[in-house]
């Protein structure tokens, strides 16, 4: 029923999209989860979570199961609720793209949205946006937005997410866009 | 097979000002939700909330943004009801855009989560922000009410689109 003063275009017809839900898995009391086999036919990926963790912890982001230091580097930008941050670590640093430089939280669901630019280009390196967010609807928790470069020209054809202590529940879905 | 999504579940156009804008029996048949509010513009210079399901307790947020001069991040907890912009008020003349992604809606067993970015330049004044919120109730999410702030209306022209992905 439309609302007086609202000119109403509910219910209208889908229109053709160019994203793609290409897997979707729901993982319980787990510190891994991968996406494999994924395929090359999109220009970019975004991944979306909601995850319930068991400790308050951070998120990792892994390609083609490399853990090489020397391949991953990052930016962020974080509000703790109280104060911001920010910070980035070279190549040599980590294994993985950090995520939730200020915890997850418990209870609550953390969630966040990635996304993986030109993944499946075999020239140059990859380039990784990450929106994320943890609020137990207190003062503890995190926003955070972070850069992220995988220094390796090879199409991602895997994705693995893992956190740094404890597991997690939810749901974590892979799409492509074209 | 990869299955096409993001599909526009309703738009609202504004013929006239009105207080709230309301969508109602939302198909649990998606994983997230995303709302995209443009040309938003306020009668009253004030915040604009969202409301799941008619509940008005519970609501918490994270916030990290800008003034334009400075970077700031605070926390509300318990609210009666979600701000979409913490850090300034939406204007009465230049409009706005938020976009907010809420997280497995039609679950029943999880709190819900939601993320918010929102782009407010009012030529000198305004804010970027972005914020993470949390409702504290398992229930699927049916409907969602954006309420204009201050007692204020949302003007003639503001765009409500509802997506699921």
């Amino acid at each position: 029923m439309p609302i007086a003063g609202i000119i109403a275009s509910s219910n209208q017809q889908a229109r053709a999209s160019s994203f793609y839900q290409i897997s979707q898995l729901s993982p319980s009391a787990v510190s891994t989860v991968t996406f494999s086999s994924i395929p090359s036919t999109y220009k970019s990926l975004q991944v979306r979570f909601n995850l319930v963790t068991t400790s308050a912890t951070f998120g990792e982001l892994q390609f083609n199961s490399d853990t090489s230091t020397a391949n991953y580097a990052m930016h962020y930008l974080s509000g703790s609720g109280s104060a911001t941050s920010a910070g980035g670590t070279a190549s040599g640093t980590n294994g993985y793209i950090k995520m939730f430089q200020n915890a997850t939280v418990t209870t609550y669901p953390s969630v966040g949205i990635i996304d993986i630019i030109d993944y499946a280009n075999a020239s140059k390196n990859k380039t990784v946006k990450t929106l994320v967010g943890a609020n137990n609807n207190t003062s503890a928790g995190s926003i955070e937005i972070d850069s992220g470069v995988w220094l390796s020209t090879s199409a991602i054809t895997s994705l693995t997410f893992l956190v740094g202590a404890g597991t997690y529940t939810g749901t974590i879905t892979l799409y492509g866009a074209n | 097979m990869a299955t096409a999504t993001y599909t526009p579940i309703a738009t609202q156009t504004l013929g006239s000002a009105a207080s709230t804008i309301t969508f109602s029996s939302i198909p649990q048949t998606y994983t997230d939700l995303r709302v995209v509010l443009t040309n938003i513009t306020l009668s009253t210079a004030s915040s604009l909330y969202m409301i799941y399901n008619g509940l008005t307790s519970g609501y918490g947020l994270i916030n990290l943004g800008s003034n334009g001069s400075t970077a700031t991040s605070a926390s509300l907890s318990s609210t009666g009801q979600m701000p979409l912009s913490y850090i300034a008020n939406l204007a009465t003349t230049i409009p706005s855009t938020i976009t907010v992604d809420i997280f497995s809606y039609a679950n029943s067993t999880t709190f819900k989560s939601c993320l918010v970015t929102n782009a407010q330049d009012y030529n000198g004044s305004g804010a970027v922000e972005m914020l993470s919120g949390s409702k504290n109730a398992t229930t699927a999410i049916t409907s969602l009410t954006l309420q204009a702030g201050g007692g204020g209306n949302f003007n003639t022209g503001t765009i409500a689109t509802l997506f699921g992905i």
